[in-house]
């Protein structure tokens, strides 16, 4: 077999992932080797076709098989590598690779060290065939088998009762993006599938072309109802795209369907890098620009992406400033980061999204790889127990520094680069997008992700330490720990025009951003942008130095005096509450009334109810019966004799 | 002159002789003899009708109630193998042959 064929990066995580259930269990060193080799031998495989990628536009490679066919319907398993999947599958794969390093280190003597091992490779596994995916049949399974990772992994510590729950709501609520996304894929499948017919079911580039070519409306129309309904450009685009979109808001948890995520930090730390934080809720994202044809020609699609996007970023980004567990301020900031990126595809500009979603992933799974290892260290969640950690961990925090630096926008570091195209886009935002939600609201997000940003850092890493049996017991990370920090902290770095120069960018811009779309123009490294972005780093990050370093603001007396909007927003929002108050009084009650409706009608009155009936009536005809052969000999005779009185 | 009118008329005669025999004996023996009787009227019925066929002239003769009264004849001999055996079960069973006695097979 061709060692650089596309098929070896589906295939060598699946092996790994089926070796290690049935054979190695028993030997946690091997199962983490055979992992590791998989992760880094699809990255090669991958990486090898990167030149071809830089090179061309459009679609390098594609190929696949025919795994079901009925009817008319051919549903087709393979791979696309454009530059959109190939920027992803070195995201996926580069981070991937490291994290699986790190987690050798962080889950040393776990008893269920090969487990964890297998369910990373299934989860390599699935997000690869997401990303490689040329077609929505294919992106759908490989979807749920995402969310079936993503549910083992959050339930690693499944003994433990808050991380099964977890691992429930993240796949319940992933559920729920689910089935709309399902819905949409088959409507857009059904309105299309005359158009383009010939390709495989569901082909990303056939439909592309079926929705752009003239008057497909009316044959859209004709292939869902028959002729029946008169679908409106607006109204189908609409509709259809908002379906669609659901399975991002599921998996790139955005509001409302965000609640899991906070949650899912029970996983353990490199999980919680990985798959949510760097990969897999990056995969909607991701979706969205693989799908953009979709939302493309309808304005209401695309201000629906762009409006839950801006208001994502800004709830999180308020929640992140209450919270006390180090994780979960990285959860919420995950979530906020990932509305900037949807946003920016709302804003149709992918090029900006798929950017910040690559330079993303390589400071937040440095944050969280920097979290586990303070976590490790300390052996708690909660940053009010830590404090002046840098003395204790000083490579590691200095590199958490590095990432928070990256996160908040300060040049020369990646996400200045990242995070200044998508505010750019929202400065001069299209017409039908042009309202205070998104020309406000990310800027001011900018200023709250420095705010917490540099809580956390302060708090954790510095000013004198809270707990002092804690603070005592604290140690650096070992090296197999550290060292893939360091990779993801030079990333961090360089990610931008430093590690590539203005004209890679310029070209990685180009190969993201389908053809049709409008061109952006980005500023780079003018006084007006640095000057912007060092502003709203220093408004957030000031404030956090007045509070918790110098302690000239007492955060107490603040909270104080916000009194109800602290309150409100610690709750979350009270999201958690209300679809908790939905569960209990809506949902309980409309199950309850299902299964009274099941109890006495359907089982009491159609099932027992013709038992009954049939067992009376035998009772009665049984009577008949007697046993005695001179009743029946007369009971013939008198039937005998009636048949011939009617013939005669 | 016998007619074919005065075979049926004893035919009927001996059918509800045996009809009466089934509907009245309480002995099975005597039960399983009426039944015979019965077919022997159908029998008697058959061959009548078969004698006072008529048919075009020169047009042979058919011998179908002679023979369908063979079948019968050889059916009711096999039919009575059984019912006697049924009836010497009975007897060495449930020391009876009074089918009034046999009525456990009921509700």
């Amino acid at each position: 077999m061709d060692l650089t064929s596309p098929w070896l990066i589906l295939l060598l995580p699946l092996l790994s992932a089926a070796v290690i259930t049935l054979f190695t269990q028993k030997s946690p060193r091997l199962s983490a080797g055979i992992s590791i080799a998989a992760v880094w031998g699809a990255f090669a495989v991958a990486a090898s076709h990167l030149p071809a990628v830089l090179h061309g536009h459009g679609v390098v490679l594609e190929g696949h098989f025919t795994w079901l066919a009925a009817g008319g319907h051919a549903f087709h398993y393979g791979y696309l590598i454009d530059g959109l999947s190939m920027i992803m599958l070195m995201v996926v794969t580069g981070v991937g690779g490291l994290i699986h390093v790190y987690a050798t280190g962080y889950l040393h003597g776990d008893p269920g060290f090969s487990r964890f091992f297998a369910c990373m490779s299934l989860f390599m596994f699935s997000m690869l065939g997401i990303v490689l995916a040329g077609n929505f049949f294919q992106i759908f399974i490989h979807w749920e088998l995402v969310g079936v990772s993503s549910y083992l992994l959050i339930g690693y510590y499944y003994r433990k009762d808050s991380a099964a729950a977890a691992s429930n709501k993240a796949f319940l609520t992933n559920r729920v993006g689910d089935f709309g996304f399902m819905l949409g894929i088959l409507l857009l499948y059904y309105a299309t599938r005359d158009l383009a017919a010939g390709a495989g079911a569901g082909d990303f580039r056939a439909m592309a072309a079926a929705v752009a070519s003239p008057g497909w409306l009316e044959q859209a129309a004709m292939s869902v109802g028959g002729g029946r309904w008169v679908l409106t450009n607006e109204h189908f685009l609409w509709v259809a795209g908002a379906l669609t979109f659901m399975g991002v808001m599921g998996k790139s948890a955005q509001f409302p369907l965000h609640v899991w995520l906070p949650d899912a930090m029970e996983g353990p730390t490199p999980v919680s890098a990985l798959i949510h934080a760097a990969t897999m809720v990056a995969a909607g994202v991701y979706l969205l620009g693989r799908i953009l044809f979709v939302y493309a020609p309808s304005e209401t699609a695309l201000s629906i992406v762009a409006h839950v996007g801006a208001f994502t970023a800004f709830f999180a980004a308020t929640i992140a400033t209450t919270q006390f567990d180090i994780k979960r301020i990285l959860a919420f900031s995950t979530l906020s980061q990932l509305g900037y990126m949807v946003m920016a595809m709302g804003l149709a500009g992918t090029d900006a999204a798929m950017f910040h979603l690559t330079t993303h992933a390589f400071f937040k799974a440095l944050l969280f790889l920097g979290a586990g290892a303070v976590i490790h260290a300390v052996h708690t969640n909660d940053i009010r127990e830590m404090g002046g950690l840098i003395r204790k961990l000083p490579v590691t925090g200095w590199m958490f520094v590095i990432a928070t630096l990256a996160l908040c926008g300060v040049p020369p570091l990646s996400g200045f680069w990242s995070k200044d195209g998508i505010l750019h886009l929202t400065h001069h935002p299209p017409e039908y997008a042009h309202t205070w939600l998104i020309t406000l609201l990310p800027t001011l997000t900018a200023v709250l992700t420095s705010y917490y940003m540099a809580r956390l850092v302060l708090l954790t890493f510095f000013g004198a330490p809270r707990d002092q049996q804690r603070f005592e017991h604290a140690h650096e990370s070992p090296p197999n720990m550290v060292l893939p920090m360091a990779a993801l902290c030079v990333l961090s770095v360089v990610g931008g025009p430093l590690l590539l120069g203005p004209e890679v960018l310029e070209h990685f811009r180009a190969v993201t951003r389908p053809a049709g779309l409008p061109e952006h123009h980005y500023v780079h490294l003018d006084g007006e942008t640095v000057l912007s972005a060092l502003l709203i780093f220093g408004t957030g990050a000031g404030l956090a130095l007045l509070a918790f370093g110098l302690r000239v603001i007492d955060p107490a007396r603040v909270k104080a005096a916000l009194g109800p909007v602290h309150r409100f927003i610690d709750n979350r929002w009270y999201v958690d509450d209300l679809y908790a108050w939905i569960v209990e009084n809506v949902q309980q009650n409309a199950a309850r009334l299902c299964d009274a409706f099941d109890r006495w009608v359907i089982i009491g009155t159609l099932v027992n109810g013709s038992a009954w009936t049939t067992r009376a009536a035998g009772a009665v005809a049984a009577r008949v019966q007697t046993g005695s052969v001179r009743a029946y000999a007369l009971v013939f005779l008198a039937g005998v004799a009636a048949l011939l009185a009617l013939n005669l | 002159m016998i007619t074919l009118q005065h075979w049926l008329v004893l035919s009927g005669m001996v059918f509800t002789l045996g009809l009466c025999g089934v509907m009245m004996r309480r002995n099975v023996i005597l039960v399983l003899m009426s039944i015979e009787i019965m077919l022997n009227a159908a029998n008697l019925a058959l061959v009548a009708f078969n004698k006072h066929l008529v048919v075009a002239p020169g047009a042979p003769v058919p011998a179908d109630g002679q023979v369908l009264v063979f079948f019968t004849i050889a059916v009711a001999a096999a039919e009575v193998a059984v019912a006697l055996v049924i009836a010497m079960l009975l007897f060495r069973r449930l020391d009876t042959v009074n089918v009034d006695d046999v009525a456990n097979l009921r509700w």
